[in-house]
């Protein structure tokens, strides 16, 4: 379990492998702790600077604004595309498919993703996440087929190598993706 | 610009049933846009690259490349002579050389990604629908047409009981396949036409 601090800028050390799910949460400082499924992930508010880990092993680094900076990127994205192909899904409200859009974006943004993009495609969102050494491939399926709720196909790889594909409903494969990956912030997609 | 006749289907040839191993398939794609081709993520083919979702890769066209050259990929015909043309035939039809400009024109915003024959033919595809583990299997299956002798399909099998499943149910299925699919073959394509050998006579000659 946790070694005593060293430096003031870092909060917590945890060995290689260990998965602590807790929430993230804000120092009084100002500092915000996150947590990674490899080693803990320390952030300084001041300096902006990652905290060096003192046991080795690397970082997975997730910088909490990252995940608004990427939502904003997606965000544009999406709009700009469908912009440019207004008849995306036919007679479907903008409003509803950006609503949408937020739901799937929150919900992986979540895994604080090294890179992330997102590109429409017929009736669908289709994102591709790259963590560490996952990548995660979501499509959001805005027009349901079966049960009235919108519904997802994931697919991850590590390595190039297949490790779990998956359809069903999109809160679902956020539950899913959680076998492969550790949310950095909570994602609730429950309204899809 | 003449019709590479070394493409169609002729009475000398026969079904291709051989072992492919070491063969490589060429799928072309309606544009040359590298940012609709790459994916920025992971810099190599985009899934929606591989086909669009709606097609549902049940059947998915390829060539068999070799004397299928690479640039080949760029013949497009007029959809005038589609009903000639983009059929399914018997390997020894004997079938008209299409003719320039009238029948088919030379399309240069194409490109074409490539697999090896080995990753996809009989492989099995694992996917979760809902609560269920389900697997499909791959296979490929020597198909020619009147304008491509060397025109193979990519095709599945699955574990399902799809002649009980109605059409909605069945695309279902197919959606799920098709998704694991297309992400399987956008991390295993090439984006650069391989060496590749020349099939044996004996494999596609009758005699």
């Amino acid at each position: 379990m946790p070694a005593t601090p060293a430096r003031p800028d870092v909060i917590l050390y945890y060995p290689i492998g260990y998965v602590d799910k807790r929430e993230p949460y804000r120092e009084s400082d100002g500092r915000i702790e996150t947590y990674s499924n490899s080693i803990t992930v320390c952030w300084d508010h001041n300096s902006g600077i990652y905290s060096e880990n003192p046991i080795g092993g690397t970082y997975a680094t997730p910088n909490p604004f990252n995940a608004n900076r990427q939502f904003i990127a997606l965000e544009k994205s999406f709009l700009k595309q469908l912009e440019q192909d207004p008849d995306f899904i036919q007679g479907a409200n903008p409003y509803v498919l950006r609503e949408k859009m937020k739901l799937s974006a929150n919900a992986i943004l979540a895994y604080a993703p090294d890179k992330i993009s997102l590109q429409l495609t017929e009736e669908s969102i289709f994102y591709t996440l790259i963590k560490d050494d996952i990548t995660l491939y979501l499509q959001h399926c805005l027009v349901d087929e079966l049960d009235g709720r919108d519904e997802a196909l994931i697919s991850i790889q590590r390595n190039n190598i297949n490790l779990f594909n998956y359809g069903g409903s999109l809160p679902e494969a956020i539950v899913h993706i959680k076998n492969f990956l550790i949310p950095q912030y909570n994602p609730v997609p429950e309204f899809a | 610009m003449n019709y590479p006749e070394e493409i169609l289907p002729g009475i000398e040839y026969k079904q291709i049933n051989c072992d492919l191993s070491g063969h490589f398939l060429l799928r072309f794609v309606e544009t040359s846009d590298p940012s609709k081709l790459i994916d920025p993520v992971t810099e190599k083919l985009s899934v929606n690259a591989i086909c669009s979702p709606r097609e549902h890769i049940q059947d998915l066209s390829m060539n068999l490349l070799g004397i299928f050259k690479a640039d080949y990929m760029h013949l497009a015909f007029h959809k005038s002579v589609y009903g000639k043309f983009m059929e399914y035939c018997d390997p020894d039809t004997i079938v008209d050389v299409p003719i320039f400009e009238k029948e088919f024109y030379h399309q240069p915003n194409r490109a074409g990604w490539y697999i090896d024959i080995n990753q996809l033919h009989n492989k099995l595809f694992s996917y979760q629908k809902g609560n269920q583990d389900l697997t499909a299997i791959c296979r490929i299956i020597h198909s020619p047409m009147r304008w491509n002798y060397w025109h193979f399909s990519i095709r599945w099998t699955t574990d399902q009981n799809l002649e009980d499943m109605d059409l909605k149910q069945r695309n279902n299925v197919a959606q799920k396949i098709g998704f694991a699919a297309r992400v399987q073959f956008a991390s295993l394509a090439r984006m650069q036409p391989p060496d590749c050998p020349i099939l044996e006579k004996a494999c596609y000659c009758k005699n």
